[in-house]
């Protein structure tokens, strides 16, 4: 009996290790259904198009990530914007640092803006981290709902802390604040561009 | 840009590109997504200082650096990742404290494999000095639930975010309760049974289970289990027709079926935990008689539990222009490594201790820590309180 249950889980081990080597998609992949029903949330009755904004200048702001413009006809009704935060493990690389690097332990989320740049959602999609899964409790993001670069939300005071998340807290934390911030510059030079 | 494509369907993905002067957003791009660093490289320690006195004494203190871990992470591939953490504990002890290979098939799914931490209660998992409140640990995490408690395993987790449930189950080796004698106590409890991955022998797995609700903000409930019998050096090359030496093996083994309940909840500055843990052990009675020593029959408990509720407040909470946090918290607690025995031993009451820590932490930065804290001890044999001053470092990067 135990030498069966020994043998198949052997068996399922190495499975496992064989059909890791297969090559696995690199980069974010975007949410489509997740993505499609937060946005027909957010404008109910409203036939919505995405385009994305693939602009050296998007690439420079928001690097590997995504912009998308969410459209109804071709008025501009908001933005939304999809990336990946390096989390770390707890006592896994540096803390808080904004440059950590090490593609390590992530999580891909994505949030919603108005026109203006003002977040009307935000959601964590991929969490590849051992820790800090809590950040993706809904009741938790509603938090960064308004946000729309104005002061700086600091974790723990203005965004409540999560024991047992304290780096994947803090990395979405500074990551909404610098895509929000970013974005909002964006929106300005380009408004300036269509005025002159 | 498929996938894309794909989810969208008809959703157009025209390009737009307004000519503006790229140099205006140099300064926000530090994102270094493109950066392909595999290896992580982290680490936590505490430094302590435990001054015992009172009751007309005359006590030395200790000075420890009690743990360094050092931890080691590498990626073979985006979902392949091995994760080892190294413990120098007291300077000179070396262990290994994690090691495994985990494969994650997507959020909901991940198969892990190798020297893994039990999921049981909240310590165990997540003991990074700058985490929890004091000095040391709770003891019900050093008497209960032998932390840092690891053993080889294989097993899945995973997370439903879409219930913000967090599980975890393993199939995992057991304590080893006899090796030429008997390795569990009413003192120590399971402690000094765990084989920690070192030349473990099994022959039978247990299971180690936990469950986390974090769905409302601040709070987070953990339920753990684990169900399984101990390992025994006495099955070496018996006979399966020699009853006799057999049955003297499963003398030596015991059963284990431990709970765990934990609540933490953290709003506005306010953090309190509570930590509830119950273990109840079969074939003590025979365990504790075949384990005699001088005639003495050992007297490990048929069942034991601990717990603890602790309440804090980040005193600079309100002041946007302190970052760090002036945490005094205050934790009562109570554990009875012989909360009930088999028939025929009798009950030590010097297991069943109370304990009130009180104290204060700074935490400088989220990985920092400068703790203190007076800790009250009381047996229940006992007729006044004993008093340890505990200060000490906390860090974590």
């Amino acid at each position: 009996m135990m030498i069966k249950i020994l043998i198949r889980l052997t068996f399922l081990f190495f499975w496992v290790l064989f059909c890791s080597f297969y090559p696995s998609e690199k980069g974010i992949q975007v949410p489509g259904k997740k993505l499609n029903k937060t946005i027909a949330k957010l404008w109910k009755d409203k036939e919505l198009s995405l385009k994305e904004l693939e602009s050296d200048i998007a690439g420079l702001c928001f690097g590997n990530s995504q912009l998308f413009t969410v459209l109804e006809n071709k008025d501009i009704l908001g933005y939304i914007y999809i990336g990946r935060v390096n989390s770390c493990r707890s006592g896994g690389c540096s803390l808080d640092t904004g440059d950590a690097a090490a593609e390590f332990e992530y999580f891909d989320y994505f949030f919603v803006t108005d026109s203006q740049g003002k977040v009307l959602n935000v959601k964590v999609y991929n969490y590849r981290a051992t820790h800090g899964h809590e950040i993706m409790s809904r009741g938790w993001l509603k938090q960064f709902i308004g946000y729309s670069g104005g002061e700086e939300l600091i974790y723990g005071k203005d965004v409540e802390a999560i024991s047992g998340a304290t780096v994947s807290a803090n990395a979405i934390n500074n990551d909404i604040q610098m895509e929000v911030h970013c974005l909002k510059k964006w929106l300005s030079v380009s408004a300036e561009l269509t005025i002159n | 840009m498929i996938c894309v494509l794909l989810v969208f369907g008809k959703m157009q993905t025209k390009a737009q590109t307004p000519e503006i002067n790229q140099n205006t957003f140099a300064n926000s791009a530090n994102r270094m997504l493109s950066s392909d660093k595999r290896l992580v490289f982290g680490g936590y320690g505490q430094i302590d200082y435990n001054q015992p006195f009172g009751n007309n004494t005359i006590q030395n203190g200790k000075l420890d650096v009690h743990r360094l871990v050092l931890l080691f992470g590498y990626n073979f591939t985006s979902k392949l990742s091995f994760v080892t953490e190294i413990e120098v504990e007291h300077v000179k002890e070396v262990f290994v404290e994690q090691a495994f290979i985990n494969y994650a098939f997507n959020t909901y799914l991940n198969i892990r494999g190798g020297l893994m931490l039990i999921p049981m209660g909240i310590i165990n998992e997540n003991h990074e000095p700058p985490t929890f409140n004091g000095v040391e640990r709770p003891l019900i995490d050093k008497y209960i639930v032998p932390t840092t408690w690891r053993e080889i395993g294989l097993g899945v987790t995973g997370t439903i975010p879409e219930l913000s449930i967090k599980y975890q189950v393993y199939l995992v080796n057991g304590f080893k309760s006899y090796d030429e004698t008997a390795k569990l106590s009413g003192k120590y409890g399971l402690r000094k049974g765990r084989q920690k991955g070192a030349e473990s022998i099994i022959r039978t797995p247990g299971l180690a289970a936990r469950i986390e609700y974090y769905g409302v903000l601040g709070l987070n409930l953990g339920l753990s289990g684990y169900f399984g019998k101990t390992q025994s050096t006495l099955y070496k090359q018996i006979e399966k027709s020699n009853t006799g030496e057999i049955a003297q093996a499963d003398s030596s083994v015991i059963g284990i079926n431990m709970f765990g309940f934990d609540v933490r909840y953290q709003r506005k500055g306010f953090q309190s935990r509570g930590q509830f843990y119950y273990s109840i052990h079969s074939n003590t009675g025979q365990y504790n008689y075949f384990s005699s020593a001088d005639g003495i029959p050992n007297d490990f408990a048929s069942s034991m539990f601990g717990y603890y509720i602790e309440a804090a407040y980040d005193v600079f909470h309100t002041s946007r222009k302190i970052k760090s946090e002036l945490t005094p918290f205050v934790r009562f607690s109570n554990y009875d490594t012989q909360l009930t025995v088999v028939d025929g031993l009798n009950k030590n009451e010097g297991y069943n201790n109370t304990v009130i820590t009180a104290g204060l932490g700074w935490k400088i930065v989220p990985g920092l820590a400068i703790k203190a804290d007076m800790q009250f001890f009381k047996s229940k044999d006992a007729n006044a309180f004993s008093k340890i001053f505990n200060a000490g470092i906390g860090l974590w990067f």
